[in-house]
């Protein structure tokens, strides 16, 4: 095969290593090829199986630990005439053994940050893509704290659809325009998990061929268990993941996503790389002993789902241990612990152009910072009002995990939602133990977390409340959005009487609209609904 | 008895011959080559067949040699501007093709081990623009730190399209070509090179045209120099007296070849080639007549030569020679009748 002209990766050996998708697209630019001409000349005899890759959405998928994506790997560096481990940084190929799939959270688009590649284009360094910001739990540049972006700011559309063969990485194959420059509010989420990723790319970068052992999350979570047993203190360890969920992931051969590692990684406390490589015996061997003090300062969520009646006499005794252990301490990192990490909370708002707007929700999010919460997500929704489709709804609701707080900017974001949707998403509140919380409203600042019987029970009250005035709403103003019986949309105005007298002259609609100084369709519908009667 | 003859041919085919205006040419070229600067245009002009390309050639390897301070040598591109397309015309798209080829772009120049006949090479072609083989070869070109770019047959651009300018356009684009990508562009072609150069200014201003020229009958010292080219060749060959040798018809030779190198030396081989049809045996005047050019085309290529001649000469003393675009562009649009005066007398 003809050597193709060598093309150093971009940020080797660094967490912000390149992304392979990105250096199949910066090869391809080398030698003013498109994607396909080059992927056909890599490797005809396999062209079939990597015809799904000659599109930039097709080729997202090269980085994860897959066959095609080694088969990818192998062609190109017997092309370019390098060792594969030189390139192979560039892909999660280290995941290929291990259980803990990354195949889903890979983004299907390329995502970056406009600010590095701003930065980037003012060094006159090549314009590329990190590996780091293709994953999908990556929300944020760890350097620059900006929101990663997949679509373009300026026209809104997925930039590569229609991109010239030799146009740069960061102009937009739609509107032309350079994407380094963010135009968009950045609220973004500093998740303390995003720089667990960095670390693990960073360490995927400086190990060549590093593979994760197949049974290294198992290895930490049947460790965990073995010990809970043996102690008794299973209660502790199911407080911070789920029974069911340590039971699963205890075994050999159990699946374990990256998210999900994220997440015990998180509610333990245990470094990612650690968990993936099944060496974090120290770590637990901490965390299930009760009487140490250090416990308050590792509080997490309560799932009041796995609490069982039997267990309630020792949930009982856990919380009083851990009240009087606080009070004995004197030192002022215990007290001040469970304050300076109260719980995950995930924020659902709506985006809208008003600055008021923007202003109140910067300032929902610092004060729920400055009260201590941990904001894990931040889901906006645009345009919610009479539309069925809330994807960012869903994905909320599919990513809240047990003992998450889920903070509603107003009810009335969810008012519009359809009676089943409501029902839903109650349901599901209630299936994941998830609280919820409404500024201005419910607020779970001043009693989330304490174990004592009263603030449990507020708690619960308040959230039945909640939930059944969210539920009541969304019926009362679904059954009014088809009965027509909805106060604020009577038809009685001068308005619409002078529309209804003047269609009942015999004006045409665009005439009455002129006259009326109304739009058409405001003239078509009040017409409709006098016909109607 | 005719062995000497496939001997003599095959030394005349491959001897390399050095000759004063060789030496000259090389030395020449291999000057300017040497003080020109990235992006800067040498161009070599000289009639057909005096021994251009091998001149340049081989100044091009001098200059390109390894050095101390280069242990490697420099990467050079030798392109050949082939009238290869429709109708002979000039493809700038097959030209940058060729660039392709010539350079050995992985994608666009060489075909792969498993396309041994290159069928899928030649059908990628046609779907890929001219923009994006000119860019392969300007990545490719800088990728591979090439410093020096020769275009032989420059003169091939002349026939290029249907408009007057485009040769000119295309001179403008290669000169665009060497400055973007840092190249010392040496362009290789006949004395119509200088006529379609006279009307691009910006070209100009970046060249000194290098004549090779041929070798003059009128010129004592040139004579001397023929003489000693063609003592050369007298000694591959076998003459019917013993006294006789090319040099005894020299003012003949010279008319007849042209003073040009590779003229003689096809004359010669055409003559030989004479002698083994008629099992001759030895060498001689009226061989050399037998196989002399048809008049006519030896008055076409002498009138060329002329023409070349002068407007070198014009080009060097500073006289306005500009010449006319090669073909007007129409004025009308298609079907259009052109507008006639009638006489007075001839109205209906």
């Amino acid at each position: 095969m003809n050597r193709l002209y060598f093309l150093p990766v971009a940020g080797h050996g660094t967490e912000d290593v390149e992304a392979l998708s990105s250096y199949v697209m910066r090869i391809a630019a080398l030698h003013a090829t498109s994607i396909s001409i080059l992927l056909e000349h890599l490797q005809p005899q396999s062209l079939r199986s990597f015809r799904t890759l000659g599109s930039w959405r097709g080729l997202g998928a090269c980085i994860r630990p897959k066959s095609l994506s080694s088969a990818l790997l192998g062609a190109l560096a017997d092309a370019i005439g390098v060792e594969v481990e030189e390139l192979e940084p560039t892909t999660l190929l280290a995941f290929e053994s291990c259980p803990a799939s990354v195949n889903d959270e890979c983004s299907a688009n390329p995502r970056w940050c406009p600010t590095c590649f701003r930065d980037q284009s003012k060094a006159g360094q090549p314009v590329y893509f990190k590996l780091v910001w293709q994953l999908r739990q990556t929300t944020s540049c760890h350097l620059h704290k900006v929101r990663l972006r997949d679509r373009c700011d300026k026209c809104g559309q997925f930039p590569y659809r229609r991109r010239r063969m030799l146009s740069p990485l960061d102009q937009c194959g739609n509107c032309h325009q350079s994407m380094n420059e963010a135009s968009l509010p950045d609220l973004s989420p500093e998740h303390p998990m995003d720089n667990q990723l960095v670390g693990l790319v960073g360490h995927i970068a400086r190990n060549p061929g590093v593979r994760f052992p197949v049974s290294g999350v198992s290895a930490v979570m049947s460790n965990l268990v073995d010990e809970a047993v043996t102690t008794g203190t299973e209660e502790g360890l199911y407080r911070f993941v789920r029974r069911d969920d340590c039971l699963h992931f205890a075994e050999t051969n159990a699946s374990v996503s990256l998210n999900a590692t994220l997440q015990i990684a998180f509610r333990l406390r245990i470094p990612l790389l650690s968990l993936l490589e099944g060496d974090a015996t120290g770590t637990t061997r901490s965390l299930l002993c009760l009487h140490d003090g250090r416990r308050a300062a590792l509080l997490a969520p309560i799932d009041r789902r796995c609490r069982k009646p039997e267990d309630e006499r020792r949930v009982r005794d856990w919380s009083s241990q851990r009240s009087s252990a606080a009070e004995r301490s004197s030192t002022p990192s215990n007290s001040a612990s469970p304050s300076t990490h109260l719980g995950v909370l995930r924020v659902y708002l709506r985006v809208s152009a008003s600055s008021h707007d923007l202003v109140r929700q910067h300032e929902i999010l610092r004060s729920a910072r400055d009260a201590g919460w941990h904001v894990a997500g931040v889901y906006r929704e645009t345009a919610a009002g009479e539309r069925e489709c809330r994807p960012e709804l869903s994905r909320l609701i599919d990513e809240m995990m047990p003992g998450d707080v889920a903070m509603f900017e107003t009810l009335s974001r969810l008012r519009s939602l359809k009676s089943q949707e409501a029902d839903r998403l109650v349901a599901s509140l209630r299936e994941k133990g998830v609280l919820l919380s409404v500024p201005g409203v419910i607020e779970l600042s001043d009693f989330f977390g304490r174990a004592d019987e009263i603030s449990m029970l507020i708690q619960d009250a308040a959230q039945k409340v909640l939930l059944r005035v969210l539920l009541w709403e969304c019926r009362h103003d679904s059954i009014a959005r088809c009965g027509g019986r909805r106060a604020s949309r009577r038809s009685s105005t001068p308005l619409h009487e002078m529309i209804v007298e003047l269609r009942n002259a015999g004006n045409s609609i665009s005439r009455t609209a002129r006259e009326a100084q109304c739009s058409p369709a405001l003239v078509k519908r009040v017409w409709a609904d006098h016909l109607d009667g | 008895m005719t062995t000497w003859i496939h001997a003599a041919i095959e030394a005349i085919k491959n001897q390399r011959v050095e000759h004063a205006h060789y030496s000259h040419a090389v030395a020449r070229v291999f000057n300017a080559v040497a003080v020109a600067k990235p992006g800067e245009v040498v161009v070599v002009v000289g009639p057909s067949r005096v021994g251009k390309s091998s001149a340049v050639a081989e100044a091009i390897r001098l200059a390109a040699r390894p050095t101390l301070e280069m242990p490697k040598s420099t990467p050079t591109v030798w392109v050949e501007g082939e009238n290869a397309s429709t109708d002979g015309k000039f493809s700038t798209k097959m030209f940058m093709w060729e660039c392709c080829k010539s350079i050995a772009h992985p994608i666009y120049g060489v075909r792969s081990d498993d396309d041994p006949f290159g069928y899928r090479l030649e059908a990628r072609i046609p779907r890929t623009t001219e923009g994006a083989l000119r860019s392969a070869f300007e990545y490719a070109l800088v990728n591979q730190s090439t410093k020096y770019l020769v275009i032989d047959e420059a003169h091939h651009v002349a026939y290029s399209g249907t408009r007057g300018n485009s040769a000119v356009a295309i001179l403008d684009s290669w000169k665009c070509l060497a400055q973007k990508t840092g190249v010392v562009l040496v362009l290789v072609g006949a004395y119509q090179l200088l006529d379609i150069m006279t009307l691009s200014p910006h070209l100009l201003g970046r060249q000194r045209p290098i004549e090779f020229p041929p070798y003059y009958e009128d010129d004592a010292i040139e004579r001397r120099a023929f003489q000693q080219l063609l003592k050369t060749y007298s000694q591959l060959l076998r003459f019917e007296e013993p006294d006789q040798s090319l040099m005894s018809w020299t003012n003949y030779i010279m008319e007849g070849s042209f003073g040009c190198l590779g003229h003689l030396s096809l004359w010669l081989r055409a003559t030989l080639g004479e002698l083994l049809a008629s099992d001759g045996t030895a060498f001689s005047l009226d061989a050399l007549r037998h196989s002399q050019l048809p008049a006519n085309q030896a008055h076409a290529i002498a009138a060329e030569m002329q023409r070349g001649a002068r407007s070198l000469a014009s080009a060097l003393e500073g006289i306005d020679s500009t010449p006319t675009p090669l073909k007007k562009a129409g004025s009308r649009r298609p079907f259009q009748r052109a507008t006639k005066r009638f006489p007075l007398d001839g109205r209906a």
